[in-house]
């Protein structure tokens, strides 16, 4: 099915795509809605009398690249990853190639017709039955009404609306809602499919059918798929081939494992977001909350097992007894996952004379599922508390394969992560040995 | 799979992404899109019908109401006379068609683009589909209106003459004029929201600097020419012009200036529009 006469020319060619972002740097004078217009006026007054054409007057901006030199091949029927932190340029990137908003420099090629589900939600009249919004939609992405009525059947079983069909959208839940969106976009005819995150949506088993989905289209169909993601387990189930966005560019371009080996290693160099510096006026005894990578730079990304230095700078404590140091671990949501006291290994702070202190908290390996966590430190006295920094650092965890077989400890694989063996033996454990 | 083998049909197609692309061959996608217009088009009001109990009746109790206020006002408070003996209620009622048609027009197409937010930020399609199609709900609007007016015309048994075919144009200008205005608004909205909010002041106002409650032969003559530099102006005239056997006065100048006045804001307008719209969906 792949074989479309032209097979060996890459389905997208990007050559130097880069997208720039300008950035007002005196909001107070230039957002005056009256230089607006006057500028308006004045920019239409030279379109239509275009031999009085003068250079605007400079203003103070600040251009931020959204995009740039990003080049790349897509061959048809791949199923391309794109990794990276968020403000990457991954949702840029596939906005640009969707032609929602125009590259400010480079050149893209698409061979073929795209379809992004860049956000599925949408284009959906309230009013309107799931049947006549799958018309408006095909409508919307330019695709004649004999176009859905070969695939309408399909995107009514796939999307599980069956009976609510000629039901107005409004009655649906934001489940079959999106789950509609989603498969519109996977089965109206298309050759290219952007899809960014879009699979969050639904649960785990509507995923898991989408993402058979997309594999099977582009085993039998060549269609080809260009897959964003945050859940790495499903890059890694999905795509062969990943490219790795930082700041605007692709900094790695290869084989899923190596590129994601490239992500998730922490950075060389200390991680700003790392550090937490407090003010005498703004804490007594906390001065600084670092978070350390086993290499001993400061970093907010780490890995499922791997160790994790927490580092505190505390002063005017000398003298004080009884003294203990406490690091929290929350969920987002401010559910505590637990607390590492300096007095559950025995040590006793007060024994120390220096009115300065730095004390470092290793975790051996942490034990938390891949996702974002904050990290709040204390200082205390038997029960009670004499200083806190709630949430004083982000941390992010990513998947790994801690026992290094090839299979990584990722979000399903449920909240912690443990440290332990497999056994094997002949015969079951609970027969009485034998006499 | 069904969708997959569709796919070989359109496999030529190759699009080209660089800066400025979306502009070439902008006309000729968009007659192509042509269908996505009237079918969001007929979407709405589909809509309209299925969410009001009363339904056609709500497009007919506008411009009734209208006609009845102004007839009270204009005629029997302050006595103003009708033209070439056109009955005063129907005088009233050919100017409120283009007039409606203008003023729904603008507003809608002015909002077009900021009431489809999520479609400008997430799918791609050539973005003058929207004020287009906010136009072409507002045309059914004044559609119904029409077919009233037809029912008053027979009821009052004041026929129009062969003139009557000229209607469409006027309706048309009423139009262009709507387009013109609301794409400029339409533009300004996407940055600053306020404009949303002056469009029913102006049009409030822009209501009773037309000729819409009494005749134009009112105006005194030395302020013809200057009153003539508003669109509507012509579009009302002409109108009445049209269907009370030429009665109505139509100003030699009224008419061109009325058309050359919208032509210049409508070709601004779309200029204006197809620079703006590649930035449309960061900005909004």
């Amino acid at each position: 099915m792949a074989a479309t006469g032209h097979g060996d020319e890459p389905i997208i060619e990007a050559r130097g795509l880069g997208k720039r972002y300008d950035i007002v740097r005196d909001p107070r004078k230039s957002d005056w809605i009256i230089n607006d217009v006057v500028r308006t006026v004045g920019d239409v007054a030279r379109l239509l009398v275009p031999w009085r054409r003068r250079p605007r007057a400079e203003r103070q901006v600040e251009a931020l690249w959204a995009l740039r030199d990003v080049t790349f091949d897509v061959a048809r029927g791949e199923v391309l990853g794109l990794v990276g932190h968020n403000g990457a340029g991954k949702t840029t990137l596939l906005r640009v190639l969707s032609r929602i908003t125009d590259p400010t420099e480079g050149r893209a090629v698409v061979r073929g017709r795209l379809q992004s589900l860049l956000e599925v939600g949408i284009g959906f009249h309230q009013e309107l039955t799931g049947r006549e919004n799958v018309y408006l939609k095909a409508a919307i992405h330019g695709l004649p009404k004999q176009a859905v009525a070969r695939v309408l059947d399909a995107i009514v079983a796939f999307a599980e609306v069956e009976q609510f069909i000629d039901t107005p959208m409004k009655r649906y839940s934001a489940g079959m809602r999106s789950r509609l969106g989603l498969a519109i976009g996977m089965f109206l005819e298309h050759e290219v499919l952007v899809v960014d995150e879009a699979l969050a949506v639904g649960d785990a088993r509507f995923r898991a059918r989408a993402m058979a989905r997309i594999r099977e289209a582009a085993r039998e169909h060549g269609t080809t798929t260009l897959f964003v993601s945050h859940d790495l387990g499903q890059i890694r189930e999905l795509c062969p081939r990943s490219l790795l966005m930082e700041r605007g560019r692709v900094i790695a371009d290869g084989p899923t494992p190596e590129v994601l080996d490239r992500y998730l290693e922490p950075d060389a160099g200390d991680d700003l977001g790392a550090t937490r510096t407090l003010r005498p006026g703004e804490k007594t005894h906390f001065r600084r909350v670092r978070l350390m990578s086993p290499a001993g730079v400061a970093s907010t990304r780490f890995r499922v097992g791997d160790p994790l230095r927490v580092e505190m700078g505390v002063v005017g404590v000398a003298g004080m007894t009884d003294l203990e140091a406490r690091v929290d671990v929350e969920t987002l949501n401010g559910q505590r996952l637990f607390r590492f006291r300096s007095a559950m290994v025995g040590l006793d702070l007060g024994a120390s004379a220096s009115s300065a202190l730095t004390l470092g908290a290793t975790i051996a390996h942490l034990p938390l599922t891949p996702g974002q966590y904050w990290v709040g430190v204390e200082l205390g006295r038997g029960r009670g508390t004499i200083e806190r920094v709630e949430r004083a650092l982000k941390l992010e965890v990513s998947p790994a394969d801690p026992y290094g077989h090839g299979e990584a400890f990722a979000p399903h694989d449920g909240a912690v992560w443990v440290e332990g063996a497999w056994s094997v033996e002949a015969g079951e454990a609970d027969e009485a040995p034998a006499p | 799979m069904r969708g997959g083998g569709a796919s070989v049909i359109v496999a030529r197609m190759e699009r080209i992404i660089e800066p400025g692309a979306s502009q070439r061959d902008y006309w000729r996608e968009l007659w192509q899109r042509r269908g996505l217009i009237t079918h969001m088009a007929w979407s709405d009001i589909v809509v309209r019908y299925k969410q009001t109990y009363l339904g056609l009746a709500w497009a007919l109790f506008q411009p009734v109401v209208s006609v009845i206020v102004f007839t009270l006002v204009f005629s029997r408070l302050a006595r103003l006379p009708s033209v070439g003996g056109a009955p005063y209620p129907l005088m009233v009622f050919g100017a409120v068609l283009p007039w409606q048609l203008f003023a729904t027009g603008l507003t809608s197409v002015a909002n077009s683009l900021i009431y489809h937010r999520d479609l400008v930020t997430g799918i791609y399609f050539p973005r003058l589909v929207l004020p287009l199609k906010a136009l072409a709900v507002s045309l059914h609007n004044t559609l119904i209106s029409l077919g009233l007016l037809l029912v008053a015309l027979v009821a009052y048994g004041y026929l129009p003459d062969w003139r009557v075919v000229t209607l469409p144009l006027f309706l048309l200008l009423a139009c262009a004029a709507a387009m013109a205005l609301g794409l400029w608004i339409a533009i300004l909205n996407v940055r600053y929201r306020d404009f949303q909010y002056l469009v029913p002041y102006f049009l409030q106002v822009a209501m009773y600097i037309s000729p819409v409650g009494f005749s134009t032969d009112i105006v005194p003559w030395k302020w013809r020419f200057l009153y003539s530099l508003n669109p509507m102006v012509g579009a009302i005239d002409g109108a009445r012009w049209a269907l009370f056997h030429g009665a109505a006065y139509v100003h030699p100048l009224s008419l061109p200036i009325s058309v050359a006045v919208t032509l210049l804001l409508l070709a601004g307008g779309v200029r204006y529009f197809r620079r703006s719209e590649g930035a449309f969906a960061d900005r909004i």
